[in-house]
């Protein structure tokens, strides 16, 4: 049976300390020993390969029960806080130094990104309807009103209620940052835009940074060069660079010629796609995460020219889902294992920080305690949802059809899927065909809210 | 989908008749039910961005094509250098477009309808004025468009003067209120491609959805309302009022019919 895989990697502002998200679950690593600091599941021994048990500080959930798939990740700037937000809309607030929850609140929508302003004192969200809510971090679940199956229908369009985001896209929401001065705040949505806002008076709009012709999925502000330049990565096959207040591209780096990949079929409706960046704290590199793609991009961002440069090709033992630098410099990859028999695959790699070679050390805790078996392995990657079709949907619908029809046949995945179905609340996955959802016309490929 | 107004689409298909006057196309064969989803994926064409529009197709006699390949026939060499100043969202059968634009002939405006047939309808009706009246109607134009999703790709900061929202889609439903044309949320954008002193034209015969865009912009920082007595003076008021299918309607029931108007203003800090 294979592992779970780790779905997000964070670094800790100012510990050597990276937490690990996997399933409902979170393990914080000194990133100096490899050793497990915490955990929010009872970790057994398994096959240790001589290994010592490591120290650990069990701290379980306590909503141990709730098997809600942890989406996001933010540590406040002082690294007092670590906020997280999974599929079942739940926020929590984790105390770093006892591992203990806080409190939580529920969201209005999942949250897609998390962000502390600078005194921690608020969490930005934005969330899979495009609305990006400014909330106060110490009051849990006072504002928004935790919606119960009977209130959903009312409270779902009353605006009036609760809290009121600071701005909003009419297009599901997919990153934020605040600029590191705290005056602005910069999204991206599924219709390729970037916007540059007041922060927190969301309301006035600075500009726009438009030049992805499909979904962005990342942005991050780029170290040095006193902060004015922005990197997004997006569903066209390429990482852009900003003058973000001025609105204006710098840069189109091409993806497909980086990796020596021939340019995408005029009809293609899938392109490369940049899932996430990390961003090194000692030197100016920056990973880059593509979808479906075991090869990591290391760019170096060329302070003096503003230009991003490709630095190195990093070949991973699979399809990667998160990479994140420790403090040190050290690159931390997280990848699906091999579904091939007999193979085992390193759910966690890390790299050095000089010439990015393997620090197995690093990572053995980690790789034998870390995750724990699952019967088959959830799909991890979510691009699906962010994909517009310009296909029939008929067409569409009659395709996913016969690829589940053929899953059945070949079983294994079959109950999984049934399972999946239930879940409201989950995303729509590639090949899960038989929803309500998939059935109804040019809606379905929307993110969004079905309106009729 | 081919929805950019072109030479290619002349108003022949719902016309009748051989005298040199090209007969306006009938709105029978244009109607389309009034609702459309606004948070689905349309197969919408837009530019990627501002500077990526070609203005030629709507506007031959104003813009230069920016690609000499797919160029408009009859269409000028040189940009006029004018941009479009006032746009109606959700302009339906271009009833006000056609009003306005002999009030404000150097202006240029743009009608956006999500619907298609209701798109094509307005597209033909303005190739027919200007065949029937050269020289005319050269300053207006439709698309269709998702208004709520895609303004910022076609109009820069504050290019605006003034945006007609006029009888929308009520969405009656508290769900579907979301849906709604004005929200807090739209509103900031709205502002974005307003300039400052520019104007938001809000009417309305549901007083409901009245009562809701009036305390949606009166909440808002960026928005104030203009006073009545300051209205009077506004050449457009009239045709906000009558110049529309809806308004017209309206009229006939003798129904109400609620009018908001809004400047743009700046931040106080």
């Amino acid at each position: 049976m294979p592992l779970l895989p780790f779905s997000h990697i964070i670094r800790h502002p100012s510990k050597d300390i990276v937490v690990l998200s996997f399933g409902e679950h979170l393990q914080a690593v000194d990133t100096k020993s490899g050793v497990i600091l915490a955990s929010t599941i009872a970790l057994e021994e398994r096959e240790a390969n001589g290994l010592e048990v490591q120290p650990v500080t069990n701290t379980p959930d306590e909503a141990q029960n709730n098997k809600a798939r942890v989406q996001v990740m933010a540590f406040s700037p002082d690294g007092a806080f670590l906020a997280t937000a999974a599929d079942d809309k739940i926020m929590k607030i984790w105390d770093t130094e006892s591992w203990k929850v806080l409190g939580t609140r529920t969201l209005v929508r999942r949250s897609n990104a998390l962000h502390f302003n600078n005194s921690g004192s608020h969490v930005v969200t934005a969330d899979k309807f495009g609305d990006i809510y400014n909330m106060i971090r110490d009051i849990p679940d006072v504002v928004a009103p935790v919606k119960t199956a009977e209130t959903t229908e009312d409270a779902e369009g009353d605006e009036d209620e609760g809290e009121q985001p600071i701005l909003g896209h009419v297009s599901m929401a997919t990153d934020l940052v605040l600029t590191p001065d705290n005056k602005y705040v910069i999204t991206s949505d599924r219709d390729e835009h970037i916007r540059v806002s007041q922060y927190p008076k969301g309301h006035n709009i600075e500009t726009y940074c438009l030049g992805h012709t499909s979904f962005v999925t990342t942005i991050r502000i780029l170290p040095g060069t006193s902060h004015k330049y922005l990197i997004s990565g997006a569903g066209d096959a390429t990482i852009r660079v900003w003058e973000y207040m001025q609105g204006r591209e710098v840069q189109t780096f091409n993806i497909r010629e980086a990796l020596g990949m021939p340019p995408a079929e005029a009809d293609a409706e899938d392109d490369v796609t940049v899932f996430s960046f990390a961003v090194c704290p000692t030197k100016s590199h920056i990973a880059a995460v593509i979808e479906k793609e075991s090869r990591l991009l290391i760019l170096q961002w060329n302070v003096a020219e503003a230009k991003l440069e490709l630095f190195k090709i990093l070949e991973l033992e699979g399809k990667p889902l998160s990479a994140e630098y420790d403090r040190s410099g050290n690159l931390w990859t997280s990848v699906v294992p091999s579904e091939e028999e007999g193979k085992s695959t390193s759910l966690i790699s890390v790299y050095d920080s000089s010439n990015y070679a393997i620090q197995e050390d690093l990572a053995k805790y980690i790789n034998t305690f870390g995750s724990r078996t699952v019967e088959t392995l959830p799909d991890l990657i979510f691009t699906e949802e962010l994909r517009k079709h310009t296909t029939d949907w008929r067409e569409l619908k009659k395709a996913r059809e016969e690829k589940e029809a053929a899953r059945l046949a070949g079983d294994p995945d079959a109950p999984l899927s049934k399972k999946r179905r239930k879940n409201k609340n989950s995303r729509k996955i590639p090949g899960q065909s038989s929803t309500a959802a998939s059935s109804e016309p040019s809606a379905a490929t929307s993110p969004d809210v079905a309106m009729e | 989908m081919d929805n950019v107004a072109g030479e290619k689409r002349p108003a022949e298909t719902a016309v009748e008749g051989t005298s040199t006057e090209v007969r306006l196309p009938q709105k029978k064969y244009f109607r389309q039910r009034a609702h459309a989803n606004v948070f689905s994926d349309h197969h919408l064409d837009y530019p990627v961005s501002p500077a990526h529009m070609d203005w030629s197709k709507n506007f031959p006699q104003h813009f230069a094509p920016k690609d000499n390949d797919a160029a408009v026939e009859g269409a000028v060499t040189k940009d006029s250098g004018k941009k479009v100043e006032f746009a109606d969202i959700g302009c339906g059968y271009g009833g006000l477009l056609v009003a306005l634009s002999t009030v404000f002939p150097d202006t240029l405006m743009l009608g956006m309808e999500i619907r298609v047939k209701v798109e094509e309808y307005v597209n033909q009706k303005i190739l027919a004025l200007r065949q029937n009246h050269p020289g005319s109607y050269d300053n207006v134009s439709i698309l269709r468009m998702n208004a709520m999703k895609f303004l910022p790709n076609f109009f820069e900061k504050h290019q605006l003067s003034k945006l007609f929202f006029l009888f929308p889609d009520p969405h009656f439903k508290k769900r579907k209120h979301k849906a709604r044309i004005i929200t807090s949320t739209l509103l900031s954008e709205y502002a974005y491609v307003l300039r400052p002193g520019g104007i938001i034209y809000t009417i309305s015969d549901v007083k409901d959805l009245h009562l809701w865009m009036v305390k949606h912009l009166d909440a808002h920082p960026l928005f104030v309302k203009i006073p009545d007595e300051e209205l009077v003076d506004d050449p457009a008021v009239e045709h906000v009022r009558t110049a529309t299918e809806e308004g017209q309607k309206v009229e006939r029931n003798k129904g109400d019919k609620y009018l908001a108007c809004y400047r743009r203003i700046t931040d106080e800090d």
